[in-house]
């Protein structure tokens, strides 16, 4: 009997044994760009810290981060776009300056239009704007709210007359890039008038079209737009920034209008289906290797499209000889960017991204292995899309978002010709499987009339309200709001295979057994020796 | 077997959890606080005449005070003062940048790897090839004016030493171009044993760690600091390990010191007397070295740096690594914490998302490494969010737990616990200089001063205060406040400081700033002035924001005056001038990222935003309003709301804060608190436990009462919100286990992994909290069970049936809940697992499901198992023991 029990202390001890850490080494990296992507990779950076990774992301702005990493004064660099040699439209220079490089997908996201229209004092909160109204309000040909095109779009109810102030980035921004690339593809005479005639994109926003005075402000930084919009002079601004930055300020974003009639909100779900269309470089060889092209995303079918989807990019080194790498660094951006790319992707749907598709991290991974060809020493083991819980994933099918598959429908009252539906339709990112069986699909989920959660209107510095103003009658049509297709949450392979392994079934109830049987046997063992009961 | 053996078991059980019980509540606290170390040597500077003759030309005596060596973890900042020094000249803005190199007799701090002994092997010792800089500038320096510059002077140095190149790379690189009449390389070894030369632009090589050209990401620690005309100074220092640093390698395992270099300047012998015959320079070279050795210097004490001038090579700093210098050295070892154990970079759990509340970043940031590396417990990541965005999250199920200090207006629609988890609060971050230039550790604020920063009411510069009559009355800034200087008395009058116009907020929604905007609101003095009302210096509220009404969760930004047409005509600021915006909301300026606003404290940054560097007209490209950045030391003013627990972690200053009532024409003679543990025990205590909606809140009346004038008014509790239906199981055992792991272990205090750091109080009976501790592990049964049940604050209310009862299963004997310090009844749970007999009765494995955890049969089983087996036999023996005793 004692010798079973001493096996069983040393089955428990090598079972309750931590696992041994990796032994690789790690060292300080820092990075700068995209202001569009900070609020992701913030919490990335926040999320590493406890696995020993140490990370300064610098926002400055995708075109600074960029030159950053040509100057070679950062590790790694993120933007919306890739070194392009230079601008388009301003002819800045943009090249690495020789620095190696490899890009890298690292997040999803809608270019949103958060806005600031008060009605009798209380934040609008329910605006909706076809593409075309969009592209004539940056390119001051619609100058006021109560435009009969904006009108037209909120299906006949019209806003008051207040002035339209558009709001851009001063800095050389990868959110101007991508709404001018959209603007260049879907609306080119209506850009080009505006941008000197060149139906291109552009990082730097042409102020006022270029003339001296207009109803334009330009602002420095993701802060510096939000900032200006949500203050109290801005009543009738618009500007251009990733979704997640209203969703913290609490302030509203126009919904636009896609392909198919509806007007939608970059939710993780929506950008995911808009995203089905992009086409992705699939040449290796080519220096511009994953990078994006959405001529297909600004005009997806989709019911559920956000048209104004995109990627954003992280730039790393790949040279051997690259001078400010080192082994440790590499393996910290390897590490880093593994927990972007992978379990990184499933927090940030509900702070107002999307997640990559199994096929772009599997893309990622190959770019990550770069670091490794340059040097030996950097470590990938288990680094693989199998321990990513990357939400977007469905086994055996590499090419297909599971996020997109869910995506709710919009609501009957979001398309053209109905509605408007009230603020707050549409407009939820839940994760997937969180929802309890049977609630509200995410798309419309706590949007019962009158009991809208709207908390603070920082416009009118007021505690929460309820009752905000809303365009018509407000009304949310279910409807039509069904999830299409009936796809089962399912993990990988790996991820299947975590459950308990049977040597360890057959411990655990052997134990168990034991755990029963042993005392009582120690005890009558005892009280044999003393011979008889007490 | 009989009932009374099996009480004998039962109690032999007892004993045993007792005595882990005990045991766990005496583990040793890591020590947090690090003692002082102190200093002192006399330093002194020598001329040696042609004859060989010496005189010594200056002579000091230098105390050092260093505030923490031992312990230390990467970027952690520590105090050095020092007295007795020469003062600094030619004063630079940034004393972390290479420029202060040039300044005239700084004190010089630099981190090195090795130690200051001649008991350990050379290579364990310090030198200047050990010690980090952060530019190749600071390593090397070249002459093509003179073959005798002032290190070659050097009377201390050897006659190697003082040869015209000296570590030269070999073989010299092309890139580095021919050499000058005299070069010295300071070569950087690196803790794995490479060697980088250095050199012009860094020709010859140089470590991965430095910078091509000054950029983003964390200053160089490198610092040239200025000692004041008293002679006196002081500096933050950043020490770095290897993970900041893997070239200078400081860990736990290999020793390094800080050293302090207060420059005196070089002992000189420029007639060479020191030298072999044959290496000395002639007369006429000897007479010339001698006399740029021991030139004037090029700036008075005090005196700021011009542009385009060089200092007095033979007093500047450059010349750090100068035997001279170097031998006037105090060096002190600094001892670095083991680092803590870390997540795995790989990890098929799938962790607990809990979205919201940036007061708990420091709490999470240390639990999170215990539950990854604990195989009893499930990863969990906190996802940072708005407060307000993570409860509507919440409130529409697409979440499964949000951590924020607020239920949410008109509380929940579906049942959801508010567990309390942390007590902490906000805190105003500040660095200030004082009149000596050194930094002001007093400050103290009150809410109308708050209040008056936040409604953008002082006009920040003069271009402001003679263009807008409505605050043309108003102090331009706080230092000029009567109020302000009431209660900071002899801090300096700022007129052109922006940044004293203004208090960084955050700009996202967060509960922070509807606790810091209630208690504003809560303040008769602030309230009336809002309200219209001067203050009796006359000082008015900023008329946009007359009558605003608080408490809010985000500050608005309502004053919407743009500068002065002339000023945008005139397109001195190009920036601004090409796109007119709101001027005051531009020196405001707030920002969305808390992480932000603790860098800017924690650096001085103003975040002002109305600069305009090389801004041309003609190139929209360069249109880009830009922030002042990093301030001067010695003239710095800057303020912030950030967590209180940013402040221990990022060693920053928090003002103490006005408490209870104040008064509006002496507002100095009211009681001020700190956010430290006594001023949060007291703001604790002031918590209203309101029983109808199920949570307790901030009792602002009562704080702003006489009754709260020892509370730290900027108290905070935060709550993990966990709905008790409607979450998978899954997360909801994983939500329970977080909630108990806050409730016990996570409250004890310590810088480890699991503990609770500074900035937090416990929450514990010891601070009168067992009430919140206690509802937060009924909290977890009811989260766990999922059967919508709420539990009421009051125990007693509690239904009683079997479903309370329940063991929480899946924590083995290394996570032992109810070691809460203050044991909280309801925590005992040892006893139905630990009875042998008892376990056959209950379903084990139903419960596992529940609460269990990675998977339906984790290493939960075998453990509880395990535990049953060891506790009956140690009960059985227990029993048979005493009685073998007895015969």
């Amino acid at each position: 009997m004692k010798k079973i029990a001493l096996a069983l202390v040393i089955a428990s001890v090598a079972l309750i044994a931590p696992a041994a850490q990796g032994a690789s080494s790690h060292a300080l990296i820092q990075g700068s760009g995209s202001s569009w992507a900070a609020n992701a990779i913030n919490q990335w950076v926040a999320d590493v810290a406890n696995q020993g990774l140490r990370v300064v992301f610098t926002a400055n702005g995708a075109a600074q981060g960029r030159k950053d990493y040509a100057n070679r004064s950062n590790d790694f660099a993120v933007s919306d776009i890739p070194f392009r040699g230079k601008d388009p439209t301003t002819g800045q220079a943009d090249t690495p300056l020789g620095r190696s490089f490899a890009y890298l997908p690292i997040a999803a996201g809608g270019t949103a239009f958060p806005y600031h229209v008060e009605v009798g004092g209380k934040l609008v909160r329910n605006v909706r704007l076809s593409g075309e109204t969009i592209a004539k309000i940056f390119t001051s040909k619609i100058t006021n709210w109560n435009d009969p095109q904006i009108t037209k779009d909120n299906n006949g109810h019209a806003l008051p007359s207040i002035p339209i102030i558009p709001v851009v980035h001063s800095e050389g921004a990868g959110v101007t890039n991508q709404f001018t690339t959209y603007l260049a593809k879907q609306f080119p005479a209506i850009w080009a008038s505006c941008n000197g005639g060149l139906a291109k994109e552009t990082e730097y926003f042409p102020l006022n079209c270029g003339r001296s005075s207009g109803n334009q402000k330009a602002q420095a930084g993701s802060d510096g737009v939000m900032n200006f919009i949500k203050s109290a002079g801005a009543n009738g601004s618009i500007g251009m920034e990733e979704y997640s930055y209203p969703l913290l300020a609490n302030f509203p974003a126009a919904k636009v209008l896609n392909k198919a009639g509806y007007y939608t909100l970059p939710t993780q779900y929506n950008v995911a289906v808009a995203l089905t269309k992009a086409i992705i470089n699939n040449d290796p060889s080519s220096p511009t290797y994953l990078t994006q092209k959405l001529d297909y995303v600004y005009t997806n079918a989709d019911r559920r499209t956000y048209p104004l989807s995109s990627y954003v990019y992280a730039i790393i080194p790949t040279a051997a000889d690259d001078s400010r790498m080192t082994t440790a660094k590499r393996q910290t951006i390897a590490d880093f960017l593994y927990y972007s790319i992978c379990q990184g992707q499933a927090e940030i749907g509900p702070v107002g991204y999307s997640s990559l598709p199994v096929n772009l991290v599997q893309a990622g991974f190959q770019q990550i292995a770069k670091l490794k060809t340059a040097d030996a020493g950097v470590d990938l083991t288990k680094r693989d899309v199998r321990t990513c819980h990357n939400p977007t994933f469905i086994p055996g099918k590499p090419n297909q978002n599971y996020l997109a598959k869910i995506a709710p429908q919009p609501p009957a009252c979001d398309k053209l010709g109905a509605g408007p539906c009230a603020a707050g339709a549409g407009a939820f990112n839940a994760n997937p499987g969180t929802a309890k069986p049977g609630a509200t699909n995410p798309g419309t989920g706590p949007a019962a009339p009158g009991a809208t959660p709207t908390a603070g209107s920082p416009g009118t510095g007021k505690a929460p309200t309820t009752g905000d103003p809303t365009l018509g009658d407000g009304t949310v049509d279910g409807s039509d709001a069904t999830a299409a297709g009936n796809v089962v949450a399912t993990t990988l392979p790996a991820d299947a295979g975590s459950g308990p392994p049977a040597a360890l079934t057959v411990l655990v109830i052997a134990l168990l057994a034991l755990a029963l049987l042993v005392p009582a046997g120690v005890g009558r063992w005892l009280v044999g020796r003393r011979g008889g009961t007490p | 077997m009989s009932a009374a053996r099996l009480s004998a078991v039962r109690r032999g059980a007892a004993v045993l959890v007792a005595t882990l019980l005990a045991a766990s509540v005496l583990t040793p606290v890591a020590s947090a606080a690090a003692a002082a170390v102190t200093k002192e040597r006399t330093v002194t500077r020598t001329a040696i005449a042609a004859d060989g003759s010496s005189t010594q030309l200056d002579r000091r005596t230098v105390k050092l005070s260093v505030s923490a060596t031992s312990n230390l973890r990467g970027r952690q900042e520590i105090t050095v003062s020092w007295s007795g020094a020469h003062p600094t000249g030619g004063l630079v803005g940034d004393v972390n940048a290479a420029e202060g190199a040039n300044q005239e007799y700084p004190f010089v701090l630099l981190q090195c790897r090795g130690v200051d002994s001649t008991s350990v092997p050379p290579a364990k010792r310090i030198r200047p090839e050990t010690c980090w800089t952060q530019t190749w500038a600071e390593r090397f320096r070249n002459d093509n004016t003179t073959a005798y510059p002032a290190w070659r002077s050097d009377a201390d140095a050897t006659a190697a030493e003082r040869s015209a190149r000296v570590n030269e790379a070999s073989p010299r690189p092309k890139l580095c171009g021919r050499p000058a009449l005299a070069e010295r390389w300071v070569p950087l070894v690196g803790a794995n044993g490479t060697t980088y030369a250095g050199g012009t632009v860094g020709c010859a090589g140089m470590a991965p760690e430095s910078a091509n050209v000054g950029g983003s990401g964390i200053p160089s620690n490198t610092t040239y600091g200025i000692t004041g005309k008293d002679g006196r100074g002081s500096s933050r220092f950043s020490v770095w390990t290897a993970e900041e640093n893997a070239t200078l390698g400081c860990s736990s395992s290999v020793p390094c010191s800080l050293v302090a270099i207060p420059v005196m300047g070089i002992d000189c012998d420029g007639f060479g007397t020191r030298l072999p015959a044959a290496q000395r320079p002639d007369a006429e070279a000897g007479a010339q070295a001698d006399a740029d050795c021991r030139a004037d210097d090029v700036f008075a004490p005090g005196q700021l740096a011009l542009p385009g001038t060089r200092p007095n090579q033979a007093t500047a700093g450059a010349l750090w690594w100068a035997p001279s210098n170097w031998r006037n050295r105090i060096s002190v070892p600094l001892g670095f914490a083991v680092a803590p154990s870390v997540c795995a970079i790989v990890s098929k759990a799938k962790p607990l998302q809990v979205y919201g509340s940036s007061l708990m970043n420091e709490a999470t940031g240390q639990w999170q490494p215990k539950f990854c590396t604990d195989k009893a417990l499930d990863p969990f990541v906190h996802v940072q969010t708005a407060d307000t965005s993570a409860r509507t999250l919440l409130q529409a199920g697409t979440i499964s737990a949000a951590f924020s200090s607020r239920a949410p207006d008109g509380g929940f629609t579906r049942p959801v616990v508010q567990a309390p988890v942390a007590v902490t609060g906000f805190a105003i971050g500040y660095v200030v200089d004082d009149a000596n230039g050194e930094r002001y550790t007093q400050l103290r604020m009150n809410p109308r001063l708050l209040a008056k920063l936040l409604t953008e009411s002082y006009p920040g510069n003069a271009l402001v205060k003679n263009s807008y009559p409505a605050l043309s009355g108003n102090p331009v800034n706080i230092t000029l406040d009567p109020e302000f200087q009431a209660l900071n008395p002899g801090l300096p009058e700022k007129t052109n400081t922006e940044a004293a116009a203004a208090l960084l907020t955050l700009s996202s929604e967060a509960d922070l700033v509807y606790a810091l905007t209630s208690y504003l609101d809560q303040d008769p003095a602030a309230r009336a002035w809002l309200d219209g009302a001067a203050d009796p210096w006359g000082m008015v509220v900023n008329p946009k924001y007359k009558g605003l009404d608080l408490p809010v969760y985000s500050w608005p930004l309502l004053d919407d005056t743009l500068a002065p047409k002339s000023y945008i005509d005139g397109w001195t600021n190009p920036c601004y001038s090409n796109s007119p915006s709101p001027y005051l909301a531009l020196i405001a300026n707030p920002t969305a990222f808390v992480s932000t606003i603790v860098l800017n404290m924690q650096y001085a940054i103003s975040n002002v935003n109305i600069e305009c560097p090389n801004g041309d007209r003609n190139d929209p490209s360069t249109l880009r309003l830009q922030t002042q950045g990093r301030q001067q030391p010695g003239f710095r003013f800057v303020l912030g709301v950030v967590p209180l627990s940013a402040v221990s972690r990022y060693s920053l200053t928090a003002a103490r804060l006005q408490a209870g009532p104040g008064s509006s024409a002496h507002p100095e003679t009211a009681s001020f608190v700190a956010g430290d543990d006594t001023g949060l025990a007291a703001g604790a205590r002031l918590f209203h436990a309101d029983a109808a909606n199920k949570t307790w809140t901030v009792d602002y009346p009562a704080l702003a009462s006489a009754r709260g004038k020892d509370a730290y008014p900027g108290t905070i509790p935060v709550f993990a919100d966990v709905p008790t239906s409607g979450l998978a199981k899954d997360d909801a055992a994983k939500a329970a286990e977080l909630l108990r792991f806050a409730a016990t272990d996570g409250q004890r205090r310590g810088i480890a992994n699991g503990q609770l750091p500074p900035g937090y109080l416990p929450i514990t009976r010891a601070n009168a909290l067992g009430a919140l501790a206690g509802y937060t592990l009924r909290a977890a049964k009811a989260v766990a069970a999922q059967q919508g049940f709420v539990p009421f604050l009051d125990p007693a209310q509690d239904p009683k049936p079997a479903v309370v009862a329940k063991p929480p299963a899946g924590a083995g004997p290394g996570a032992v809940p109810g070691s809460v310090p203050g044991a909280v009844p309801a925590a005992v749970p040892g006893a139905p697992a630990g009875a042998p007999v008892t376990l056959a009765g209950v379903p084990v494995t139903d419960q596992l499901r529940t609460l269990g955890a990675h998977s339906a049969l984790g290493y939960g089983v075998p453990v509880i198992g395990f535990a049953g087996l060891v506790i009956g036999l140690a009960g059985a023996v227990l029993r048979w023991a005493p009685r073998k005793v007895r015969r």
